[in-house]
């Protein structure tokens, strides 16, 4: 019952805005009438937006939302000619180039970069139509913006699991081989050092642990993280030296607590760091990773939107 | 940088993502700040446990910006290279300037000086120069028919007429060459009770000294004419004995008035000549037209959007870097967002460029709202920025800003991605939310 109510307070702002936001969109070149941008706009928000949203917000998304490249998106999706033809104008070039930067080799980035043509085309047939990937996107960022992620999921869902057998190997290259292969992990020496760890850990903001596992676990530079998060670099870096202090001091205290010395919780965090590699070794070349972008989920949405 | 412990490492490591990924759209919205404070924070906790995703923003970061903010600061430098390149060039001009006219004078001094080596009098009314005000000129009344008694006699002392000559051919050959056998007359800008004064009392004085001058309003009026101009004098009127009487009053009240007033005007006129260029500029882009790039950034367009030009609010001067106050206008309004919100966050802000969401204007009003309530206010076609920072009764606008309307430049609101409604009826100066 709520979610109806919602719906129609999604509706009663569509209505209140399509005017002026299929104005902004300028929906007639590419041949979007005024009742279907009302229908892409009415399942976009009743997609973004909760059961208590108040009617105020709903309209803040509204305005926020770039209309004039959903509109375009959605058309594209529906087989407009003049859509596509201003599309390919746009980004053609632009995904090639970003599809390089990301895959950084020119057969690959070809690859890629035709995969998501052929997605965004739609040769997906369902009940007889093709479905557009372009159909998922919402107008929440730029649709220049949304192409890279695009690629860049793809190219981390396909590619991943090559570049880490290829970093394994230059790895071994460089004389790590000479590590006993795999012996039984070693139990960490003391399972209060990874409760004192963990306890320091659950205690760092989101960003926070973004900016430290970003540099140290993937191994992002000050910049990237920066402009990850739209921060200054300068920024970044006396966060990570302020954490890797903070955080070296809190597990001291918690092995404290935990009853140890301040000798013994010295040495405790200093431990082999070979034994850790191997840890680390390990869970990487498990299939412990997360699954991948679904094209399921993007079905489903173009399930939604259609229905 | 600090090192982390491995532990760190591995625990940092082991502490996987369970939820599901954002959708590609969150992510770019994401990546370009346009999500509210609720959706960020979300996807913040997905990401600081989700490597994929994180690559993702990586890979997916746009191109050519490598060090995108550090970039978006250097373009505030590209924009204000150029008004500083003409600030210095015309800031060397000045001091060249002034040092020519310093050179003179201090020529004409030191001429002046050989003249009447052992004479402390004259030297003691240097310290009335700087400020003549009326009171100090009566103040120094009682000095001056000392000096003025002075200067005659050694005048009288060295023989006029031997010395009449050399001194002005000495002088007038730092006289631009502007007048053959140019005479100066050294008392320019003087305040007209000085010249009334001396005008008073040259005659008087010299009188005494039974020497044949000119009228004391040609005097007068020559003295007027070269400090408006520069200070040469015309070479109309005067013998080379009434010069020899200007150069001797040039020791008298002129050491309290040419020391300061010959140089006023040079520094005025050097000054006055850089700005000259700038009325022009300011007519060409007196319109511009404004616009936020894809990444969030202020563009400005002065030819109707064929091209645009990014613009840094925190740069000193967008264009007018050569005026001084730029810098102090925004140094004053980082001051004031230090001290409103000292918290970590808006001082990060602060330090990157802001994103912007939204931008208005009308005419050379214009408004820049962005990311955790970046508010900018230009009240002269983006020349100069001013942060403002939006509060009401303690409460601080930290959301983003996603709607900015003005009707006038007085009368104007704020919609902020958690759906505030902020409204000004003074130009910015207070805030109501409503």
């Amino acid at each position: 019952m709520s979610a109806t109510k919602q719906i129609s307070a999604v509706e009663s702002v569509v209505n209140d805005l399509l005017t002026e936001l299929h104005r902004k969109a300028a929906c007639e070149q590419i041949g979007v009438t005024r009742e279907s941008f009302a229908a892409i706009l009415c399942q976009v928000g009743a997609k973004h937006c909760e059961e208590q949203t108040p009617e105020q917000e709903i309209r803040a998304f509204f305005t926020a939302l770039r209309v004039d490249e959903l509109a375009l998106a959605r058309a594209c999706a529906a087989g407009e000619n003049a859509a596509w033809e201003i599309f390919l104008t746009r980004y053609r070039e632009k995904l090639y180039q970003s599809a390089l930067r990301i895959a950084r080799e020119d057969s690959a980035a070809r690859e890629l970069a035709d995969t998501l043509y052929a997605d965004l085309y739609g040769t997906n047939l369902r009940e007889g139509s093709r479905v557009s990937k372009l159909a998922s996107y919402t107008g929440r960022g730029s649709l220049e913006g949304w192409l890279r992620t695009v690629l860049a999921q793809e190219y981390v869902n396909r590619y991943r699991r090559t570049k880490r057998l290829v970093s394994l190997d230059e790895e071994s290259e460089e004389g790590v081989q000479f590590q006993a292969p795999d012996p039984e992990p070693v139990p960490s020496a003391d399972s209060r050092l990874e409760q004192a760890t963990d306890e320091a850990i659950a205690q760092l903001s989101a960003e926070d642990r973004t900016v430290l596992s970003a540099y140290f676990l993937d191994g992002r530079t000050l910049a990237e993280i920066a402009r990850m998060l739209g921060v200054h670099e300068s920024t970044i870096s006396r966060k990570l030296d302020k954490l890797a202090k903070a955080l070296r001091k809190q597990i001291l205290a918690g092995l404290g607590r935990r009853g140890m010395s301040r000798r013994q919780a010295e040495e405790a965090m200093e431990v082999d760091v070979r034994d850790i590699q191997l840890d680390i070794r390990r869970s990487l070349t498990q299939d412990s990773a997360p699954p991948p972008f679904s094209e399921e989920r993007v079905k489903a949405r173009v399930r939604e939107g259609s229905g | 940088m600090e090192g982390l412990p491995q532990i760190v490492r591995q625990r940092l490591q082991a502490g996987g993502s369970t939820s599901a990924h954002p959708d590609a759209d969150v992510l770019t919205a994401f990546a370009e700040r346009s999500l509210s404070v609720r959706e960020r924070t979300s996807v913040m906790a997905h990401i600081s446990r989700c490597s994929d995703c994180r690559d993702v923003i990586a890979l997916a970061l746009p191109e050519a910006e490598s060090a995108a903010v550090a970039a978006v600061s250097s373009h505030g430098w590209q924009i204000g290279w150029p008004v500083f390149r003409w600030g210095f060039a015309l800031a060397g001009v000045a001091v060249l300037a002034i040092g020519v006219l310093q050179y003179q004078q201090h020529s004409r001094h030191s001429m002046v000086a050989q003249r009447e080596a052992s004479e402390p009098m004259a030297v003691s009314v240097q310290p009335a120069a700087p400020k003549a005000s009326a009171q100090q000129a009566e103040a120094k009344q009682p000095q001056h028919p000392l000096s003025l008694t002075k200067v005659p006699s050694r005048d009288e002392g060295k023989a006029p007429t031997a010395s009449a000559p050399s001194s002005s051919s000495h002088v007038s050959s730092f006289s631009h060459g502007a007048l053959p056998g140019g005479q100066v007359v050294s008392g320019p800008n003087m305040p007209t009770q000085w010249q009334q004064q001396r005008q008073q009392q040259i005659p008087s004085r010299l009188q005494a000294l039974g020497g044949p001058i000119a009228s004391p309003g040609a005097a007068g009026g020559g003295v007027a004419r070269t400090s408006a101009q520069t200070q040469v004098a015309p070479a109309d009127t005067t013998n080379s004995r009434n010069v020899e009487v200007s150069g001797g009053l040039a020791v008298n009240p002129a050491p309290s008035a040419p020391a300061m007033f010959d140089n006023s005007p040079s520094i005025g006129k050097a000054k006055a000549a850089p700005i000259q260029p700038t009325p022009v500029l300011t007519a060409a882009m007196s319109t511009p037209r404004w616009s936020i790039s894809s990444s969030g950034g202020l563009q400005c367009s002065f030819d109707q959007g064929s091209t645009w030009q990014d613009v840094d609010v925190n740069a000193p001067s967008f264009r007018g870097a050569a005026y001084g106050y730029a810098r102090q206008e925004v140094e004053v309004g980082k001051a004031r967002a230090k001290e409103k919100s000292s918290d970590k966050k808006a001082v990060q802000n602060e330090i990157s460029a802001p994103v912007f969401r939204t931008v208005v204007s009308n005419g050379a009003d214009v408004w820049a709202g962005g990311t955790s309530g970046a508010l900018y206010h230009s009240q002269d076609a983006g020349t100069r920025w001013d942060q403002i920072i939006v509060s009401a009764n303690g409460v601080v606008l930290t959301a983003d800003i996603v709607g900015l309307q003005f009707s006038d430049s007085l009368h104007g609101t704020i919609t902020t991605s958690i759906s505030e409604v902020w409204a000004t009826s003074d130009g910015g100066k207070t805030w109501q939310k409503q």
